[in-house]
């Protein structure tokens, strides 16, 4: 009983919300992510209040699913929150960089789009900029674990943030247009940071 | 307090049930869960990616380190323009002697290809050095004849929850299996006693089916049958009064009392002294005949009760026998 009503009631939450990201993956996986950000936050409303990794682990993915649907920036957003270190406790250290590996890619998708949209480098510069700080970071700490699994895919990412900032637009306009960025486009992401800025 | 006695009643019986056989039940109950729950959480695990090779020299964006021997320690590094490919900085100069200086340089390529450091190096003049040369080579990262530069992540792995809801229904079966199995143990045994009443044939029943299923009605029989006919003797009295003190001292928590203490408590109680008040009354009638169906009836209460071990120093304190067991009835 005493366990029931510790542990036990998180893991029956728990039951419930991994069906629940379940379901969420299938549908990201099938490319539908606006289903798989709805299936994600009720994935995260299903978890136990105490369970944070858990709910943690489930925002990171509602805001990669977010910004496939187009929404970067407010993927980004969502993320900073998460990362902010006056939040509660700290994040263990690889949900820390798997959220930082996610908010790293929402900033590049949503500058690539912006870089298309806008003539302007104030409009993009710093999101390249933090992106790549955080590649660069994240890159840091992946060779310095035995395993390095990531080293490669954050060296990739980084170098294609640089060449992001580096490229000339003609030569970027002409270049395939990742999903995320053409998705962000599609959703309009320099009015919606037009509206931030101002 | 009906329910008292009832519960008291039940966990007598479940105590008197073999312990091997209760382990048994519980080991196998306990061993038939572990592996439907281990199946239906063997997808709860994720096996880590194979690590991807990493390039043996620095990739574009990559901090990398080189140390150059140079004659003059004031060289600065050449003002950086938007087409820079190379990112040089100078950590350190040391003098090596001979009018040698080491100069310890980061670099990070912006495009990958194969460059100079020296290129990047300036004289106090604004010339470029050039010389000593020292290539670096820069790499790329991204795979060759890729759609785009960067990758992007699907959904991590996600196993299945533990079955927690399951588990619960599980152990609810489990604990109520066990416990009815633990009954109808109890219940075999008492039909096996009832059965034994009718006299069974002498080649039916072996040594050891006898043992098993004999009743304290059938230990204290042949007593109160001598009794009856008052052909009892000391010894047997005192045998008869022990069976009763151990089966009720037992019962009626008077073990820690001595003998006359708990004689008397044996004998106020109108359950447990009833066959003493029996014996004693039919004692005291040298010319009456008792009936079997007499004998029956003051046997009655302790028909259903199962014959106790053999008492023993341990289990017993006080060991009984017709010098100290208080002969209430009357020779």
């Amino acid at each position: 009983m005493a366990f029931h009503f510790s542990y036990g009631e998180r893991l029956l939450h728990a039951e419930k919300s991994v069906r629940l990201r379940l379901l969420a993956q299938t549908a990201e996986r099938a490319q539908n992510y606006k289903k798989a950000v709805q299936l994600y936050l009720a994935a995260e409303n299903a978890a136990h209040p105490k369970d944070s990794l858990l709910r943690v682990r489930v925002r990171i993915d509602a805001a990669r699913a977010l910004t496939m649907a187009g929404a970067p920036l407010e993927a980004a957003e969502q993320l900073d929150l998460l990362l902010k270190p006056n939040l509660g406790r700290a994040l263990p250290e690889r949900l820390a960089a798997e959220a930082k590996a996610t908010l790293a890619s929402s900033l590049y998708f949503a500058a690539y789009a912006l870089r298309i949209e806008t003539p302007s480098a104030n409009m993009w510069q710093s999101e390249i900029d933090e992106a790549t700080h955080l590649f660069q970071d994240l890159y840091q700490s992946e060779i310095k674990t035995s395993s390095k699994t990531l080293a490669s895919f954050y060296a990739r990412n980084l170098e294609a943030t640089i060449l992001l900032a580096r490229v000339r637009k003609g030569e970027l306009a002409s270049q395939p247009l990742p999903p995320a960025a053409r998705a962000a486009l599609e959703q309009g992401v320099a009015s919606k940071k037009n509206v931030k800025i101002e | 307090m009906p329910v008292i006695q009832a519960t008291k009643d039940c966990l007598s019986r479940l105590r008197s049930l073999p312990r091997p056989l209760r382990i048994r039940a519980a080991a196998i109950l306990s061993l038939l869960l572990i592996p439907i729950l281990i199946a239906l959480w063997r997808n709860a695990f994720d096996s880590p990616p194979p690590p991807q090779a990493l390039p043996a020299l620095p990739t574009v964006g990559i901090e990398a380190f080189e140390t150059l021997t140079l004659e003059d320690p004031s060289y600065k590094v050449a003002e950086v323009t938007n087409n820079t490919p190379l990112l040089v900085r100078i950590t350190g100069i040391e003098s090596v002697g001979d009018g040698a200086f080491q100069y310890r340089l980061s670099y990070k390529g912006l495009e990958k290809g194969v460059f100079n450091l020296t290129d990047f190096i300036v004289k106090p003049t604004g010339e470029r050095l050039k010389e000593p040369i020292a290539t670096v080579t820069i790499e790329s990262a991204i795979p060759a004849h890729s759609t785009y530069a960067a990758a992007w992540s699907g959904p991590p792995f996600q196993g299945r929850a533990f079955p927690y809801r399951l588990s619960l229904i599980l152990c609810s079966i489990a604990w109520t299996g066990a416990g009815a199995f633990m009954f109808w143990q109890q219940w075999r045994q008492q039909q096996a006693v009832l059965s034994a009443q009718t006299p069974p044939s002498p080649e039916a029943a072996s040594t050891d089916d006898v043992l098993n299923t004999q009743t304290l009605a059938d230990l204290l029989r042949p007593l109160v049958e001598k009794a009856a006919d008052k052909s009892i003797n000391a010894a047997e009295k005192a045998e008869l009064e022990g069976i009763l003190f151990q089966y009720w001292g037992k019962d009626l928590e008077l073990d820690h009392l001595n003998s006359v203490e708990q004689l008397r408590r044996i004998l106020e109680h109108p359950d447990a002294g009833a066959l003493l008040r029996t014996i004693e009354q039919w004692l005291y009638q040298p010319d009456s005949l008792i009936t079997q169906d007499e004998i029956n009836e003051a046997l009655e209460s302790y028909l259903g009760i199962p014959s106790p071990p053999p008492a023993s120093s341990k289990q017993s304190p006080v060991e009984l026998s017709h010098s100290n067991v208080s002969t209430i009835i009357p020779t």
